[in-house]
């Protein structure tokens, strides 16, 4: 686009780079005319020669140190050329890095060339790329999820699944099936523990907690999520029977009890707790819960209030609280 | 003195076979018996590639008549000790093919890699009787290249990783180099996957100058990139944050590297290269094939064995039957994605009472995701509408159904789907492998056939739903979709056309000079020919070989 703020000193500048070409070319040349002019004609023109350069590149420090070493140089035509050199480098596409050396092959697969992570950039999310048409830069993303922790990698694993592109949906299948397995056949081992006799609460508390963590990890559906905190809660009651004093058993009840909506079950093990001496702040965000669920606004209003008096407002209630609790706006 | 021994018969075609018949059940096995079986006037060999021996491996299928030999190769085999020590070689002939082996480690483009894969294989050839794998082992000119491999490519690795790393990424090939005499002579070398069936195969091919040719059901060099990058067993720095640009380890790199080139290799060689649909063309392309070998010839199967069940079919819907069966025929395991297929269930269950679901296939492959889906029927309370009916026999099983269904998260070319057209049932398929071409066709006269079902985003009740519901409410568009998935079935799907175009094949690649770009030594034994052996490249030479059709 045109950048009219530059126009005034583009004119300027050739009016003066006449001037001082009229001066080089005058019988007896002076040299400080000659230079004088075309370093005013320089000054003038840089903003906009800078409009010569990409985007990107305009507010580099090197090009104003290009432009001023442009205008600095003391020949009216070696300048520009200098210039117009300094731009060609800049556009120029660097060498693939150096690193792209590989046993038995001469590209890496399933990466993203590094040339396209411009420092100067905002960091590429996964979701903004996975949402992307390039199926290279798809790929290289779910190859990028394996450090990613399940709870937040299973999702877009998920969504992966249903890619349009035929690899991408190879990759998130076999890391998917990969969480899976590894999840899965704890329970299977842990199960298959379980029916040696004796049943005690070091095998039936592992076995619940990693049904709980195939809900909590989002792998149960609809359905599945039902038999699975079902079989959890079943394990929590016998380990309960077992050792009726042991307070993570009840911590894990709750949270599967709040989960399935088992409502009375969940309070019945948060008034245990309370009566073993646990804090407010670890037991009333659950309270707020139940309250949520039943749908109890006035109990919600109070169980925050009751948070927020103790200082104790966890983060992922700091929405619902201000909302429960701030005067409306307007 | 000894009686010399027997020379082995002359096949038609060797085929090489990686971890499939007649060891192993599924797809490719299938495909393989009803090549062999559909195809008696050829005489085949076949070259077995395993991973480990094991005396206790049962045979799947009778070898028919028409096949002369089996040999057998194991890629981790150990080796004897003898194996394991090194020897000398002269000195000339030792620098000559370390140099080589040096250039093609070390080479910076591909077509460098390549000219120095077959020189160093045309120089190894030469020292064979002298060189042991233990001169790998051993050798000082061998330890300088993987060192200077080693500072070139991955310095900030291990060096006792990427050490056992390349041991182990040789070992295999090594067996199957060993193993190249065991090739039972043939005219043509048929591979019938890349990765070390595709190696054994354009090395035999190159050796022997005979014509080869490659086909791939899957893509093998993609399903082991997928498999490497999950493997554990690969040494991975950890990692802390997410790099698009990092991608594998270094060490994983090496073995995806390894078998990208042994797929190049067998593409470079093969005259032709044959697979089964559009999606996998591409696929072969993005990784070194020339588009210009590959052709398309999809699995087949016997239209006429689905008669009476097609003609059975299109009375029942000439008018529209009271009770309405949906079938889902396949493995019960979570690739096939049944949980999807109960959830569409009970939505097309709830505006259509009159449909029942049957779902027929083994689901002794995985008890629990069985156990699961058995829950989720009773979840879901459709308990009446879904009948599992366990492992059946397709005829029994499919003229009961109106409707087939297929849910699949991945999928090549289903033979299930291509039944179910030749009963003139209609299909709702996910959007997996060749499903799109099976239902709406391939080519022009194809797709002018009609549309033979309809298709669904993968893992979706919804879109399965509402498809299967738009069919079995529309007696009409049911018939339709019948009529061009059989009319299908039997202009493109047939197994005749398919036998008919690898006889072709066989016959073309038999009957013609080999593209050989440099001689190489003869095969070590002159088979005497069961039946006549084909004549010299240079030779004219008949156009159809006797014991060809």
């Amino acid at each position: 686009m045109l950048n009219l703020a530059a126009v005034p000193g583009a004119v300027l500048g050739a009016v003066l780079e006449t001037l001082s070409v009229r001066a080089l070319l005058a019988a007896e040349p002076s040299a400080g005319a000659v230079l004088g002019w075309h370093l005013l004609a320089l000054i003038c023109a840089v903003p906009a020669l800078r409009l010569a350069f990409p985007e990107t590149y305009r507010q580099l420090s090197w090009t104003f140190g290009a432009l001023v070493v442009g205008a600095a140089l003391p020949l009216p035509l070696v300048g520009p050329l200098f210039l117009a050199c300094y731009r060609l480098l800049l556009l120029l596409e660097p060498a693939q890095n150096v690193d792209t050396k590989y046993v038995l092959g001469t590209t890496q697969y399933l990466t993203l060339p590094r040339y396209d992570l411009d420092p100067d950039m905002a960091p590429r999310s996964v979701t903004e790329i996975l949402n992307g048409k390039d199926n290279v830069a798809r790929r290289a993303a779910i190859l990028a999820l394996r450090v990613v922790e399940p709870k937040k990698s299973l999702p877009l694993l998920q969504k992966a699944i249903q890619d349009s592109d035929e690899q991408v949906r190879l990759l998130a299948q076999t890391q998917f099936n990969q969480i899976i397995a590894g999840l899965e056949g704890r329970v299977k081992v842990l199960e298959a523990g379980l029916a040696v006799p004796p049943r005690h609460l070091n095998k039936l508390l592992p076995l619940a907690e990693q049904y709980h963590e195939l809900v909590y990890l989002g792998l149960a559906t609809d359905e599945t999520q039902t038999i699975y905190l079902g079989r959890a809660l079943e394990l929590l009651e016998e380990a309960i029977q077992l050792a009726p004093e042991h307070t993570p058993t009840r911590f894990l009840l709750v949270k599967c009890a709040l989960k399935s909506r088992r409502i009375d079950q969940a309070r019945a093990a948060i008034e245990f707790l309370r009566k073993k001496g646990w804090q407010p702040e670890v037991l009333v965000p659950w309270e707020a819960e139940i309250a949520f669920l039943e749908r109890d606004w006035p109990k919600l209003s109070t169980t925050l209030q009751q948070l927020e008096l103790t200082g104790t407002t966890p983060g992922v209630l700091r929405g619902a609280t201000d909302f429960w609790l701030l005067p409306a706006k307007g | 003195m000894k009686p010399a021994p027997k020379p082995e018969p002359v096949a038609d075609v060797t085929l090489f076979l990686e971890g499939t018949y007649p060891y192993v059940l599924g797809g490719v096995s299938s495909w393989v018996d009803q090549i062999i079986k559909g195809l008696p006037e050829l005489k085949f060999s076949l070259f077995y590639i395993g991973a480990k021996h094991d005396p206790n491996a049962k045979r799947h299928y009778k070898l028919p008549d028409n096949v002369l030999t089996l040999k057998e190769v194991y890629l981790h085999q150990e080796l004897s000790r003898r194996e394991q020590k090194r020897r000398r070689i002269p000195a000339e002939l030792r620098l000559a093919l370390y140099d080589l082996l040096g250039r093609f480690y070390l080479a910076k483009t591909e077509a460098e890699r390549m000219a120095s894969f077959w020189a160093a294989l045309d120089a190894l050839q030469e020292v064979e009787t002298r060189f042991r794998f233990g001169n790998l082992l051993r050798d000082r000119e061998v330890w300088d290249i993987l060192v200077e491999a080693y500072e070139e490519f991955c310095p900030d690795e291990s060096f006792i990783d990427y050490f056992w790393t390349v041991r182990f990424l040789h070992l295999p090939l090594w067996n199957l180099w060993k193993a190249r005499d065991l090739v039972p002579p043939a005219r043509v070398y048929h591979s019938v996957s890349a990765g070390y069936a595709g190696f054994i195969g354009a090395v035999t091919a190159r050796r022997r100058h005979a014509p080869y040719f490659i086909t791939e059901h899957g893509i093998y060099t993609k399903e082991r990139i997928a498999e490497i990058s999950q493997a554990d067993w690969i040494y991975e720095p950890d990692r802390f944050h997410i790099n698009f640009s990092e991608g594998l380890g270094k060490l994983k790199q090496m073995w995806i590297n390894l078998f990208m080139f042994l797929g190049q290799v067998a593409y470079d060689q093969s005259a032709k290269i044959i697979t089964l649909y559009s999606g996998n063309a591409a696929t072969e392309v993005e990784f070194g094939a020339d588009p210009k070998k590959i052709s398309i010839i999809p699995n087949g199967i016997e239209p006429t064995r689905f008669n009476a069940i097609y003609d059975q079919h299109m009375a029942r819907w000439q008018t529209n039957p009271e009770k309405k069966y949906v079938g889902f025929i396949g493995r019960v395991v979570p690739i096939k994605d049944v949980k999807t297929l109960l959830r569409a269930a009970r939505v097309v269950c709830e505006r259509m009472p009159e449909v029942e679901f049957l779902i027929a296939g083994p689901y002794a492959e995985d008890p629990i995701y069985f156990d699961e889906c058995q829950k989720i029927v009773k979840l879901l309370h459709i308990e009446e509408k879904v009948h599992f009916l366990g492992m059946s026999k397709i005829m029994d099983v499919l003229p009961r159904m109106d409707v087939l269904v297929l849910t699949s998260i991945s999928e090549g070319l289903p033979l299930v789907v291509l039944e179910g057209m030749a009963a003139g049932k209609p299909n709702v398929c996910s959007d997996v492998g060749a499903c799109r071409e099976l239902l709406f066709g391939r080519t022009p006269p194809d797709k002018a056939l009609g549309r033979a079902g309809r298709l669904t985003k993968i893992m979706s009740p919804a879109e399965t739903a509402h498809a299967l519901i738009a069919i079995l409410s529309n007696p009409e568009t049911c018939v339709k979709m019948g009529v061009a998935g059989r009319k299908r079935a039997e202009q493109f799907y047939s197994m005749t056309t398919m036998l008919g175009d690898y006889r072709d094949l066989y016959n073309e690649l038999a009957g013609k000079p080999t593209a050989c770009p440099k001689p190489a030594p003869p095969a070590p034994a002159t088979p005497v020919a069961a039946t006549p052996a084909p004549a010299p490249a240079n030779a004219p030479s008949p156009r159809r070989p006797k014991g060809l059709p």
